[in-house]
């Protein structure tokens, strides 16, 4: 499927008149991006280094699950609708760039993964899990999101 | 002692986490691939600009 009539749409379309003619709103909006981004691995790392039992050994990892989850949710939604608006400024220099289809790619995985694997998973209680289980679904989740962070930031330099 | 209920709720978890190993497995080598291709990528640039040390 060819993605390019959206894009070559965004590069014309409201958003991006704002986005290229207002230098000020697209720093306001990058900074909820990284904040979106920040929340997001931050909830990333807190549930998955308590699922591999590193940190805050003594609070129960469902608890921590449920609560970072919520975050997580926030983070994601902040990221995405900062994305559109900033990818909207240079959405034809995006279309031809392979780091940001390679961020796309480890994005799309890793909602995938969070809602149809990982939340699935960890509705259960977590000591009926195999612990090995657990511990590579946290791997896995930290992999792939570190994977979107440093991709995304490889799109700068490629 | 292990009753028809347990069993009824043991068998999606079973499926559930034979599911996520398979998924995770899929992943973990993917990323894997993708990762040591930019690295390659990085150090034939790098040799291209500074040689091989030699």
């Amino acid at each position: 499927m060819d993605l390019y009539p959206f894009f070559d749409w965004l590069d014309t379309s409201l958003l991006a008149d704002i986005s290229k003619a207002y230098g000020g709103v697209f720093a306001v909006v990058q900074m909820f991006h990284l904040l979106g981004m920040s929340l997001l691995g931050g909830m990333v790392l807190v549930g998955d280094l308590r699922l591999l039992n590193l940190i805050m050994k003594d609070v129960p990892s469902e608890m921590v699950i449920e609560n970072t989850h919520k975050w997580f949710n926030v983070g994601l939604i902040t990221m995405i609708v900062s994305g559109i608006f900033m990818s909207s400024a240079v959405s034809l220099k995006l279309y031809y760039n392979e780091m940001f289809w390679a961020k796309m790619a480890a994005l799309a995985v890793g909602v995938a993964f969070v809602y149809l694997v990982r939340k699935p998973l960890l509705t259960a209680p977590h000591e009926t899990l195999k612990p090995s289980v657990v511990k590579l679904t946290a791997i896995t989740s930290i992999a792939i999101w570190f994977t979107v962070a440093a991709s995304g930031r490889w799109i700068g330099f490629s | 002692m292990t009753n028809d209920t347990d069993l009824e709720t043991a068998a999606p978890h079973k499926r559930r986490q034979a599911f996520t190993v398979l998924f995770c497995v899929a992943v973990l080598g993917t990323l894997l691939w993708f990762w040591s291709e930019q690295i390659a990528e990085v150090m034939e640039m790098l040799e291209l600009a500074y040689g091989d040390g030699s």
